[in-house]
């Protein structure tokens, strides 16, 4: 019976920590309200709406990433305020994904800064506002001017020899380096 | 450790209906054996605070283990594409009542169905994204595993402390068997469990009260050896040598102590052998490496604990001796020769006896630790007071600061590997979906896989997200080397010929060189650039 104290004391812990962390939860969260949030990278602070970069489609068009960690950021659109007049940016949600959302619209050239106006499609809202430099970070696009890091093993290539169906097929059970470990590179 | 609690418990309260189902298929089957074996043996009722701590162990290791599922968009690597094909096809099949005619053409030769069909019932009835249940469900399982280890430790030595101390060590002693998450293991991960309950049910029959009617517990013995073999049929020949070292090791325990320690040194010789030829395999080095390299210390703490397990209980000790010497014998026996439909496979393949090394292992820890225990005991120089401080002192070494230190040292999240699909590449998924052709077909990097050493290769698989493209897109996709030069002609003529649109670009250290594409840009036309994903379309083919 001494141990009484001692397992309820344990539950207590258990259940606290998960209440507490449930409090923060984005389904804990209100809706947002005025003034707008101000936004920044992702891998700077995650929170429930944040920039995860920005990308290219072909050489004229641009995209920029976002992250709506609380669903209710996710349906949007972007103005981006330019000295010639605001452009405007229409947003996807990916479909499998809706957390993940892009915006594309006229590209911008790398380390221009913009101002980024974050509106909800619904009501037309002034959802969240943010200040970045464009930079076509690891991206490489013609037009823009870095390098690629190339796998060692990709340094002597083999011409083509098409090896699948449409679908995988279920592989047979394999060895390394197929399954590397946690200290092993793949 | 207190972010890891903190995620796990936001994967929890964000999926808190799939991960009560999963908890619940889980505890349900085991729960229901043990139940109707109760009171027909010979056991001890677990007192109600030790189950009471035990279920705050497994509740606590399903909220860690979910905080896996923080950083993970997809089951991880190229196993679980198939497993997220095979729940949704079987969830199809369940909607549309055609089940029976669906399972013969999901994967001919491929029958090991038992986890996809457990996510499927779990995706349909609670009306989940598959995608999730995978991810959740095998983290409950991966909690799920130490159970039986504690239920067969204390079986054996009344301990709650050394069934403990064992259950702490299957869990998160090695980073084996969790670290298969990374791998896509899931149906080797439910085979696992569903393995250990089979141990547990055989090891408790033999125990039945005299007089009782055995029918049942033999009956739900043979329907857990099918269900296991269903999870994972390599399990079938782990139960067949688990049989096999159990009986031998009751028959080694019988003969005289010097032939006993005789045979126990033939076998630790013959294991050292067949240890030293696993290491020198390329192969097959990486069996050992949980064990031998972070875990080393954990591993030399179980020997340490063997050798006082050696006295208290011989034939435990015998059995994971024997268990170890046939699991790894099994790397090198080839199934060709009287299974000919199975290629070059081995009995066991290296990454299930790398999975499966904790069983033994912890077994021997929760033996030694109860046999160090005893030995307190016996002591009768020692006062009974200084006795008593210093079993729990102990205790609290062998429970609090091995636990401890275990965990902090664990990583709960998922490993640079194996994780295919990051957030650049869900956008490139979605922007093909909506900007390509519903019959484009698109190339994406692949590499071959090796089952033997000497063997050929069987199998090609993805090394990188483009793997996802056909589940998540429905284009069709092809497999290239990712060492492919894309510079030759005769990689152009080779795509142009396959009809191929599309080059997909992924993140992963395998993927295409994308250097080579835009070296040809009357080739290949970049028309999608995000920082870790890329697409390329093939334009070069009027040229040739």
């Amino acid at each position: 019976m001494k141990k009484i104290p001692l397992l309820v004391l344990l539950a207590l812990m258990l259940l606290t920590g998960c209440s507490r962390e449930a409090e923060l939860t984005p389904e804990a969260t209100q809706t947002p309200a005025p003034p707008p949030l101000s936004i920044t990278y992702c891998d700077i602070a995650s929170s429930d709406l944040c920039l995860e970069g920005f990308g290219q489609e072909g050489e004229d068009k641009m995209l920029i990433l976002f992250k709506a960690d609380d669903r209710s950021f996710a349906d949007i659109y972007v103005r981006v305020d330019q000295p010639e007049g605001e452009v405007a940016f229409e947003c996807q949600q990916s479909k499998n994904f809706p957390e993940n959302v892009y915006c594309l619209g006229e590209a911008f050239p790398s380390e221009s800064s913009i101002k980024l106006d974050i509106y909800s499609k619904s009501d037309a809202s002034l959802i969240a506002i943010g200040v970045f430099i464009v930079e076509y970070s690891g991206i490489s696009a013609p037009d823009v001017d870095f390098g690629i890091d190339t796998p060692e093993a990709t340094a002597t290539g083999s011409p083509f020899v098409p090896t699948s169906t449409p679908k995988p097929t279920y592989p047979n059970y394999p060895n390394y380096p197929n399954y590397p470990n946690s200290t092993s590179t793949p | 450790m207190w972010q890891v609690f903190l995620d796990g418990c936001s994967v929890l309260s964000e999926n808190w209906s799939v991960a009560l189902g999963a908890i619940g298929v889980t505890c349900l089957g085991c729960g229901l054996s043990f139940f109707l074996l109760r009171g027909t043996t010979r056991e001890k009722t677990i007192p109600w605070q030790s189950g009471f701590l035990l279920i705050f162990f497994f509740v606590a290791s399903v909220i860690l283990r979910l905080a896996f599922v923080t950083e993970t968009l997809v089951p991880p690597y190229f196993d679980s594409v198939e497993h997220f094909r095979l729940v949704n096809e079987l969830v199809t099949a369940l909607e549309s009542s055609a089940l029976l005619e669906t399972i013969p053409t999901l994967t001919p030769g491929y029958y090991h169905l038992g986890f996809h069909f457990l996510a499927a019932l779990l995706t349909l009835g609670l009306h989940a994204d598959p995608i999730n249940v995978i991810l959740v469900l095998g983290q409950v399982i991966l909690a799920a595993i130490p159970i039986p280890i504690f239920f067969l430790i204390r079986s054996k030595t009344q301990s709650n402390t050394a069934a403990y101390f064992g259950a702490i060590l299957a869990g998160f002693g090695w980073y084996m068997p969790g670290f298969a998450v990374n791998w896509g293991k899931y149906p080797a991960l439910a085979g696992l469990l569903v393995l250990e309950l089979v141990l547990s049910l055989a090891y408790l029959i033999p125990r039945n009260k005299p007089g009782r009617n055995q029918t049942v517990s033999i009956v739900l013995l043979i329907l857990w050896i099918i269900i296991s073999t269903l999870f994972h049929s390599r399990t079938l020949i782990v139960i067949v040598i688990s049989i096999a070292s159990w009986i031998a090791a009751g028959k080694m325990q019988s003969l005289s102590k010097h032939i006993q320690y005789l045979l126990l040194g033939i076998l630790l010789a013959a294991i050292l052998v067949l240890g030293l030829l696993i290491q020198k395999e390329p192969l097959l080095a990486l069996t050992l490496e949980p064990y031998l390299d972070d875990g080393i210390w954990v591993t030399l703490t179980v020997l340490v604990l063997s050798l006082i397990a050696l006295i208290k209980f011989p034939r435990g000790v015998y059995f994971c001796i024997l268990f170890i010497f046939w699991i790894f014998a099994a790397l090198f026996i080839s199934v060709s020769d009287w299974l000919p439909g199975f290629g070059n496979q081995t009995l066991l393949d290296r990454p299930f006896v790398e999975m499966l090394l904790y069983l033994p292992l912890s077994i021997l820890g929760g033996l030694g630790a109860a046999g160090f225990l005893q030995f307190l005991n016996t002591i009768k120089a020692i006062p009974e007071q200084i006795r008593t401080s210093i079993r729990a002192l102990s205790i609290i070494l062998l429970i609090g600061t091995f636990s401890i230190s275990s965990m902090m040292n664990y990583d709960f999240y998922p490993s640079d590997c194996c994780n295919f699909v990051r957030y650049d590449d869900t956008i490139a998924f979605d922007w093909l979906d909506r900007n390509t052709p519903p019959d484009a077909r698109v190339l994406i990097a692949s590499t071959q896989m090796h089952v033997l050493p000497s063997g050929p290769s069987e199998a090609n698989v993805g090394t990188d997200a483009g793997i996802w493209i056909p589940a998540l897109t429905d284009r069709v996709t092809t497999f290239a080397p990712f060492g492919i030069d894309f510079r030759s002609p005769g990689t152009l003529e080779g795509l142009c010929k396959e009809q191929i649109n599309y080059i997909y670009v992924g993140g992963t250290d395998q993927k295409f060189n994308a250097a080579q594409l835009q070296e040809k840009p009357d080739w290949y036309e970049g028309i999608l650039f995000l920082p870790n994903a890329q697409v390329y379309q093939i334009t070069g083919c009027t040229k040739l």
